[in-house]
């Protein structure tokens, strides 16, 4: 597993994983709060919400999309969304995962339609150390597949997956963040890891012989 | 527990979020078992698949752009009515209430229209209207008047 950056650091006590730093910069009364103000039309608590989660949404996009225009206009176009559909917004803890899964949507849109050009993977930094062209080459098609794999997971699955594996959220946060029960949310990781698992085999294989 | 039964269930295993006698008995499946041990490491090897998300910061300036494209919330007429002071909406809710109530105790319109009834039965109509505590004594009286200039003709 690559190294995390900074914030990252905890463990998740069921898995021993690295988890993200921090609770989310929001108390759960005040993103309340901020959500009900916000369904009423107030913009300044939207605003709050903006500033808690933007990073988590831009740093979703930037993963998947690895281009900075395009992360920045997911993030933008995700809360434009977001602020016209909030109203519909049943529970308010659960601003965080419903953002993401708008974000994700778009960023799934976006990918697909810049598959036939390709330009996402062009100068991508990828972490393979010193490795020569060919081997470069094979990195960068199993991170394509590892990418194109989660992205192309059942709704309901994809987020939590993104939450817990790729943020390292543990499953208690994943379970608040979307609004439903822990043994929800580990029934979806288990069903997006077998998914992920039939999926990306070669690549798996090809790292147990490695 | 069979080695089919077992995999479906590895991904959660891993995870914590099986029952304890469940957990115990893929445990005990796992030692005896190589292949299902190998399908575990496999899914080990999932993990350091995915890459970590790296922590990053958004672009200031991006608050000003959705800023810009918010809508002013419509908001519906229930979280409207919500922001009224209750007496307010308790007096509206009571005015509403009795509009009802006159309009449900005048009844149905006639179904004859008033014209095509005979002169004798208007009169008796406008007669037993008048001694309504609602009736309207003014236009009453101009179809009374009317009725009878209608008698005088003929």
């Amino acid at each position: 597993m690559t190294p995390r950056g900074p914030g990252f650091g905890e463990s998740d006590g069921a898995q021993g994983r690295p988890i993200h730093g921090g609770p989310l910069p929001m108390d759960e009364l005040a993103h309340a709060q901020a959500v009900k103000a916000a369904q009423s039309g107030d913009a300044e608590a939207y605003e709050r919400l903006y500033r808690a989660h933007k990073d988590a949404v831009y740093s979703l996009a930037m993963h998947f999309l690895r281009d900075a225009d395009a992360a920045a206009d997911v993030t933008q176009e995700a809360f434009v969304r977001g602020w016209e559909q909030l109203p519909r917004l049943r529970e308010a803890t659960a601003f965080g995962g419903w953002v993401r899964t708008m974000a994700m949507n778009l960023v799934r849109d976006f990918y697909r339609r810049s598959r036939d050009s390709d330009p996402l993977d062009e100068g991508a930094p990828l972490a393979s150390g010193d490795s020569g062209p060919d081997e470069r080459t094979v990195a960068r098609a199993q991170d394509r597949a590892v990418r194109e794999a989660v992205l192309g997971l059942p709704e309901h699955q994809r987020v939590p997956v993104v939450m817990h594996y790729l943020e390292g959220r543990p499953v208690a946060e994943v379970a608040d963040a979307l609004g439903v029960p822990r043994n929800t949310v580990i029934s979806r990781l288990s069903r997006g890891r077998e998914a992920l698992r039939r999926r990306l085999g070669p690549y798996i294989d090809q790292a147990g012989e490695a | 527990m069979d080695c089919s039964v077992v995999r479906d269930k590895l991904a959660e295993y891993q995870l914590g979020g099986l029952e304890q006698d469940e957990r115990a008995a893929v445990a005990a499946h796992l030692s005896g078992c190589a292949a299902c041990r190998a399908e575990l490491e496999a899914l080990s090897r999932l993990d350091a698949l995915l890459p970590a998300m790296e922590p990053l910061t958004a672009p200031a300036e991006l608050w000003a752009g959705i800023e810009a494209r918010l809508q002013p919330r419509r908001n519906p007429w229930w979280q409207w009515a919500a922001q009224w002071p209750r007496p307010a909406l308790a007096a509206a809710a009571m005015f509403m209430i009795a509009v009802g109530l006159w309009v449900g105790l005048r009844g149905p319109a006639p179904i004859v229209p008033t014209e095509t009834l005979a002169p004798a039965y208007q009169e008796q109509q406008i007669v037993a209207e008048w001694s309504s505590p609602l009736a309207d004594d003014a236009a009453l009286g101009v179809m009374f008047a009317s009725l009878q200039g209608v008698e005088t003709e003929q």
